[in-house]
């Protein structure tokens, strides 16, 4: 299904998500994925791919409510719809089927 | 402190500036959470940069803001929805469409026409190269009052070398004399307009030659024709070096053709078919060589150097005439001015000047005039809208709840009028282009209206119609576009005082323009009728005037007026140097040698025949006629009573007395004659004196009975062609007469037009506000009517709204007026003056108009059977 092609990056910001389950908006995605993975992560790129995976229909996001922090500016939270999973999982799978192709002997030398 | 801790106010303002709408909510506030966290982590230094940092990276493609917003796809089809509704508007209420299209054409042909003139008047002279460093010189004669200026357009003959010789910013003078005479080629004989000019004429003004050269110009029987005189005189195209006789006062002389040039725009001020050379005139050739400056007689125009300062140059002009002019023999102290020749048409306040003359009164009042015709067709849209605004509440409603905002509604309905200000421009256009002969003939201008070669009045006109569209579409569409949608579309029509009271102010501000011009036509009319009738103290009527400007024709004239004389239907023959209603000289005189300068007055004076006062029919107060059995009568005179007066006489005590005339010798006083009008109504009657007239006169006066002109006509031109190769020249004394008020007679009549025009106009607008409120109180009059309200009760109801605003309108009116036509009057010595009952009659008239309008609507309403307008529903 390569039309659906993710890159790395989308790839791992749709997984983060995931995680985050209710919690994903902005800060809190770029805060898991510098945790987890040591990489530091920039508002501006982050959120471009966010805006792109929701136009795309992998995500969809709405309004959290108004807090006195962040400037009294609300969170917008994302999270993944069914087509969304559904990529993600063929992706996964894709991997894996590629994973169990590789010859025992090429890992383990 | 706590400014301080916040985020970088620049970076912030830039991004919310390039931030999809959309995003900037969330993204702000992740920038907040960050830059918080940071300043308790970190520091604010830090903090603060990492923020503008977050910023700068944020800025790119997925993130920024459209350039277009997709608003814009959208535009094209509600631009026609737009216009279908216009449109459908358009035709559905053809009758205020007609009326709004209709006056706004009105007002925009006037305003057309008027720009045309105005621009035609302003455009004389604008053709020379060298146009903008031409000057002439004019001089002021400290109180040598003469027919209401001391102003005068002539100078020395050798002011124009003195120009070139000692001031070296002038780079060429020429000197010009106004010669139109008789020209003799081969058999035939030709009177036309024509100048005589030295060298330098053809090489200051830059005439396109066609035949021949400029410098040719040198010889001293050198003429220079143009070129459609050249095709009526010689019938042929070659017609350098050929001969032409020209009838001077030192007799017949022959010139050469030394060149053919252009014919002259319509635009020149100058008017000529043809230039000779001042050097063939003796009496100017004399003059320049004088070391002292004793001739006034001759125009003269100058090329100053770019860089040059005209009034510096005029400053310096006060010193040449007390080293070159004759002063102790004229008693007047000269000073010279310097004037652009773009300014000599307009230029109406100089004597004895040359060029043709234009009117900047005219301009400026009908300037005035096509501004508030057009501000009263503006008005008529603004109120006609107004009034229809409730039948379109419903459509603002809808649009506003499908989402359209202000902006959009203000744009929609200033949109439409401007398209209707579009479509009545397009009328006016074709209206102007039909009118336009008429008006020039009427003002006497070769006007034309060609829209391409004309991009002054083109973009004039875009911006014209912008204009009138913005402001007769301002309030309609501020008031509409503020109408709430719950009340319009529940049907509860809005409040209707405010609107109600800014339509009677219009209204009354119509009425008061109206008013104002039909009490200005009126002055106007009344005024004339004044003059027309007043006792002019000299008959005018039956006498037939005859230019004489045959020097044969002179010589002979004994002959001829006995010939005439013999014939049953003339009554006597005059001879003069001027007419009783245009007397064109003056010089001075006092009471004795012995008084000083102060005590002169200014005499006007005409040179008259024994028969004259007869002729004319002069009542003597005092003394006698001349006779020509007294030959010592050639040194007396005979005065007018403002004379006697002037030198403290009754005409009893002035018959027989003597007064000095500067310069000359004592005269005799033999008779004294009735005061008469001898300029128009303008200028009051001065002092006159009359003398027998010598060899020189211009006119011979011919009075005739009444029955068959035709016939006496035709023997008194056989009598004179017989001594003239003049074309016959003749004048009735009353045309004569008429012509002193051709300027005042115009203005008359273009300022009834537009009196008519703006009264049309204002009407319009009343008839289709009555014809609305008519149309909107149906159900009340029925209603009315059915409770028993008369027909009358009811048109007086209806009416009487309308005439309280004519009548405010009147009360606006009546100082303006008064003020306005009171200052038109002034500028007549003998006028009437303004009474109460023209304004009544002003006021009236507007009232029956009124009347009239709104009359036809009230009586249908009355009339409506209450069945049809109370039924349905």
């Amino acid at each position: 299904m390569g039309k659906y092609h993710l890159g790395e990056f989308e790839e791992i910001v749709l997984l983060t998500v995931a995680i985050l389950k209710n919690e994903a908006y902005g800060i809190a995605i770029i805060d898991e994925m510098e945790s987890r993975l040591k990489r530091s992560v920039s508002i501006g790129a982050l959120q471009t791919v966010l805006r792109r995976l929701e136009k795309k229909g992998f995500l969809s996001s709405e309004f959290g409510e108004a807090t006195k922090v962040r400037g009294g500016k609300r969170k917008r939270y994302f999270s993944l719809t069914a087509y969304g999973k559904k990529v993600l999982t063929e992706t996964k799978e894709q991997r894996m089927g590629l994973w169990n192709a590789i010859p025992e002997f090429a890992f383990s030398s | 402190m706590r400014d301080f801790r916040r985020p970088p106010h620049w970076f912030l303002r830039f991004f919310r500036w390039y931030c999809h709408p959309d995003y900037v909510e969330d993204i702000e506030g992740d920038l907040f959470e960050r830059f918080e966290r940071n300043i308790t982590q970190h520091n604010i230094r830090r903090a603060k940069y990492s923020f503008a940092k977050d910023v700068l990276k944020l800025f790119r493609p997925g993130i920024i803001r459209p350039l277009f917003s997709n608003k814009q796809l959208t535009d094209f089809g509600m631009l026609k929805n737009y216009f279908t509704i216009a449109t459908r508007n358009l035709f559905k209420q053809k009758l205020y469409s007609s009326i709004n299209i209709g006056g706004l054409t009105v007002g925009l042909t006037c305003f057309i026409l008027i720009f045309v003139y105005v621009q035609h008047e302003l455009s004389y002279d604008d053709f020379y190269s060298n146009g903008d460093n031409i000057y002439r010189i004019y001089q002021k004669q400290e109180g040598n009052q003469f027919m209401g200026s001391d102003l005068f357009g002539v100078t020395p003959a050798g002011l124009a070398s003195v120009l070139t010789k000692e001031y070296s910013e002038v780079v060429r003078a020429t000197t010009i004399l106004e010669r139109s005479t008789l020209l003799n080629i081969g058999n035939s004989s030709f009177f036309e307009n024509g100048l005589s000019a030295d060298f330098e004429f053809f090489q200051l003004f830059d005439y396109t030659f066609l035949a021949g050269t400029r410098e040719d110009f040198k010889l001293a029987n050198g003429i220079i024709i143009t070129e459609s005189f050249a095709e009526k005189a010689f019938k042929e195209k070659n017609v350098l070096g050929k001969p032409i006789q020209i009838s001077t006062w030192q007799g017949e002389l022959e010139f050469i053709v030394t060149g053919v040039i252009e014919d002259l725009p319509e635009n020149s001020s100058l008017r000529f078919s043809y230039v000779f050379n001042i050097l063939s005139n003796e009496e100017y050739v004399e003059a320049s060589k004088s070391a002292k400056w004793n001739s006034n007689s001759y125009f003269t125009f100058f090329e100053l150097h770019p860089d040059a300062d005209p009034l510096a140059l005029q400053a310096k002009l006060l010193e040449i005439v007390s080293k070159y002019s004759d002063a102790e023999d004229y008693p007047f102290k000269d000073t010279y001015y310097v004037e652009p020749l773009n300014q000599l048409h307009l230029q109406s306040d100089v004597n004895f000047d040359i060029g043709l003359k234009g009117n900047t009164q005219y301009l400026v009042l009908f300037s005035i005039i096509a501004v508030i015709v057009l501000l009263l067709a503006s008005v008529n849209y603004m109120n006609l809208a107004i009034a229809r605004s409730i039948q379109r509440a419903k459509e603002v409603g809808l649009r506003k709840v499908i989402g359209a905002v202000r902006g959009q509604l203000i744009g929609q309905f200033l949109g439409e009028s401007i398209f209707i200000a579009l479509m009545g421009l397009v009328l006016a256009i074709g209206l102007s282009y039909l009118l336009l002969p008429y008006f020039g003939a009427i003002i006497e201008r070769p006007l034309t209206l060609d829209l391409v070669s004309n991009p002054v009045l083109l973009s004039s006109l875009g911006v014209l119609v912008v204009l009138v569209g913005l402001f007769s579409g301002s309030y309609p569409a501020f008031f509409m576009s503020s109408l709430k949608p719950v009340n319009t579309l529940k049907g509860k029509t809005t409040d209707h005082r405010p609107k109600m009271r800014l339509q009677s102010v219009l209204v009354i501000l119509q009425y008061a323009a109206s008013i104002v011009l039909i009490i200005g036509s009126l002055v106007i009319y009344l005024q004339f009728d004044f003059i027309q009738t007043k006792e002019l103290g000299y008959d005018k009527d039956h006498i037939v005037v005859v230019r004489t400007r045959s020097a044969e024709l002179r010589k002979n004239i004994e002959a001829v007026k006995t010939e005439l004389n013999a014939y049953t239907n003339v009554e006597a023959v005059t001879t003069s140097q001027s007419l009783p209603s245009d007397i064109s000289s003056s010089s001075l005189a006092r009471l004795r040698e012995d008084q000083d300068d102060s005590r002169n007055i200014a005499i006007y004076r005409n040179a008259i025949d024994y028969d004259y006062l007869n002729t004319f029919g002069h009542e003597l107060l005092a003394g006698r006629n001349f006779s020509s059995e007294i030959t010592s009568d050639q040194d007396k005179v005979i005065i007018n009573e403002s004379a006697a007066k002037a030198f403290g006489w009754t005409s009893e005590e002035a018959v027989g007395n003597q007064f000095y005339r500067v310069g000359q010798d004592y005269v005799t006083v033999i008779g004294v004659v009735k005061d008469f009008h001898m300029f128009s109504m303008h200028l009051a009657i001065q002092p006159l004196m009359m003398t027998l007239r010598h060899a020189y006169f211009s006119y011979a006066s011919v009075k005739v009975r009444p029955d068959n002109i035709q016939k006496t006509l035709e023997l008194i031109e056989e009598s004179v062609q017989k001594h003239s190769k003049y074309p016959f020249e003749f004048q009735f004394m009353d045309s004569e007469f008429d012509k002193l008020y051709k300027a005042d007679i115009k203005l008359g009549k273009i300022f009834g037009v537009f009196t008519f025009l703006s009264i049309l106009v204002a009407s319009l607008g009343l008839f289709g506000l009555a014809a609305y409120t008519a149309q909107q109180r149906t159900k009340e009059i029925g209603i009315r009517k059915v409770l028993g309200a008369s027909v009358q009760t009811i048109i007086g109801l209806m009416s009487k709204d309308f005439l309280k605003m004519v009548l405010i309108g009147f009360v606006f009116a009546m100082p303006i007026a008064w003020f306005a036509m009171d200052i038109w009057l002034k500028d007549f010595a003998y006028r009437i003056s303004l009474e109460w009952w023209m304004f009544a009659a002003a006021g009236i008239m507007a009232g029956l108009v009124s009347m009239l309008t709104i009359g036809s609507q009230s009586i249908k309403a009355s009339l409506t059977n209450p069945v049809e307008s109370l039924r349905n529903e």
